[in-house]
């Protein structure tokens, strides 16, 4: 029987290098699976990271965010007011009821809805001529921040 | 026409058969084949898992019927060789009638067995510039690709400028020499001829040279890859199992029929025919 030499170091080499080829198919495999537990513990880590952000700028703030009610005396009974208030800014403010006040006083103090809203502010000055019903609604306003304080 | 003239003219005839048959079903195998090489290199270059698709399978698929069968892809079924051997055919009726000679012009069979060292080179060079992601700077250069787009009936863009002047090359190249890419540049070749074909008859055959005329050697002149038949035999990595030995040889002393078993040669090569078909329906191919 010829022993064919040729064929058994052929043989042989593609048995070595089959095998090298699974080995590395091995490690690239587990590389891999590291890659994509590394990827998602930092990205585990990077929310956490934003979380504690959002909440130290949340401490930081005066007022909580949401919306709050305000209650105040006007020209002769009472007036309640929605605050929305947003990262410290008063972002709309309802006056739901005010059915003590004269229309046509009200008509002029709600103005200053807007003024306090523009200035973010409680210290505006009140409507001349509706001096009550204006102080009435500013009050409210106060009355549903001093809810949203921390 | 006697029994022997007739047998080699039914060869010829079925072995140009099976070659248009693989042209026309599935041209881009011996692409999709090598595309396996070429994905496994890029993978393990950049460290990443080798992806295991379409290509990957049909390179281990061809790589192991190529172990079990010979080179009967190289032979029979790949379309850039059966491309060559029409070249080279045109080219033989060419020198017999324009030129008028005699016999078809062939390399000397040593210059041809240090040119045929040429083709590991490049299969080490395209797996280099694999791995290392500069296969890209090459991609216009595919004479494949050029090939590949032709039998689509598309024309290659000017990208491949490179590669239609290469494959101009080799064409003239196949016209002087029978199977000019395939024993001298191809990548595929190079691996085909580094596996350990199984050394029983089915592969390519077996010579027996008891019976050998001292002055004969017509197998030897008429093999086209110029492989020292006297000594390694068929076994030599080169052959690409065109079994031109085995219908030529005036005392039959070439064929697939080893000592146990008696084999129908023309039934071989059909079998072996279908079987690769198969597989490369299989793949979609």
């Amino acid at each position: 029987m010829t022993i064919h030499y040729n064929f058994i170091v052929k043989l042989i080499s593609v048995m070595l290098i089959s095998v090298f080829m699974w080995k590395y198919q091995g490690v690239a495999l587990e590389r891999e699976q590291l890659i994509s537990e590394n990827k998602a513990k930092v990205k585990e880590v990077n929310e956490y990271n934003a979380n504690v952000k959002r909440q130290i700028s949340e401490s930081v703030k005066k007022y909580k965010d949401g919306i709050y009610d305000g209650v105040a005396t006007g020209f002769g009974g009472d007036i309640a007011v929605t605050v929305n208030i947003n990262n410290d800014i008063i972002t709309e403010i309802d006056v739901i009821e005010h059915k003590s006040e004269d229309p046509i006083y009200y008509e002029q103090a709600v103005g200053v809805v807007d003024d306090i809203i523009a200035s973010n502010s409680v210290s505006v000055d009140t409507v001349s001529g509706a001096t009550f019903s204006s102080r009435g609604i500013i009050s409210a306003v106060e009355d549903a921040l001093r809810k949203a304080e921390k | 026409m006697n029994k022997r003239q007739r047998n080699i003219l039914h060869r010829s005839i079925l072995r140009g058969v099976i070659q248009i048959l693989f042209f026309l079903t599935m041209p881009g195998a011996f692409v999709a084949g090598f595309a396996g090489v070429k994905n496994a290199a890029i993978n393990i270059g950049q460290g990443t898992v080798i992806s295991i698709g379409g290509f990957s399978k049909a390179f281990v698929g061809i790589c192991f019927f190529t172990i079990l069968c010979g080179r009967f892809f190289c032979g029979y079924a790949c379309a850039f060789g059966s491309f060559g051997d029409f070249i080279s055919f045109l080219s033989g009726v060419f020198q017999k009638k324009v030129l008028g000679k005699t016999k078809k012009y062939r390399i000397p069979d040593k210059i041809a067995r240090i040119l045929q060292m040429v083709k590991y080179i490049n299969l080490v060079c395209i797996i280099i510039f694999c791995a290392s992601g500069l296969i890209s700077e090459f991609s216009g250069w595919s004479v494949w690709d050029v090939f590949s787009k032709l039998t689509a009936l598309e024309l290659p863009t000017s990208k491949y400028l490179v590669g239609i002047i290469l494959l101009g090359v080799l064409i003239i190249g196949m016209g002087v020499e029978e199977r000019f890419f395939c024993q001298f540049l191809c990548p595929m070749g190079a691996v085909f001829s580094l596996l350990p074909v199984i050394p029983w008859s089915i592969s390519t055959g077996q010579r027996n040279s008891i019976n050998c005329s001292s002055q004969c050697g017509v197998c030897k002149s008429n093999c086209p890859v110029h492989i020292k038949l006297e000594k390694d035999g068929i076994l030599n990595g080169e052959c690409i199992g065109c079994e031109k030995c085995i219908s030529i040889c005036p005392k039959q002393n070439i064929s697939h029929s080893g000592k146990v078993i008696k084999v129908n040669d023309i039934l071989l090569i059909g079998l072996k025919a279908c079987a690769l078909f198969s597989f490369g329906v299989f793949l979609g191919l």
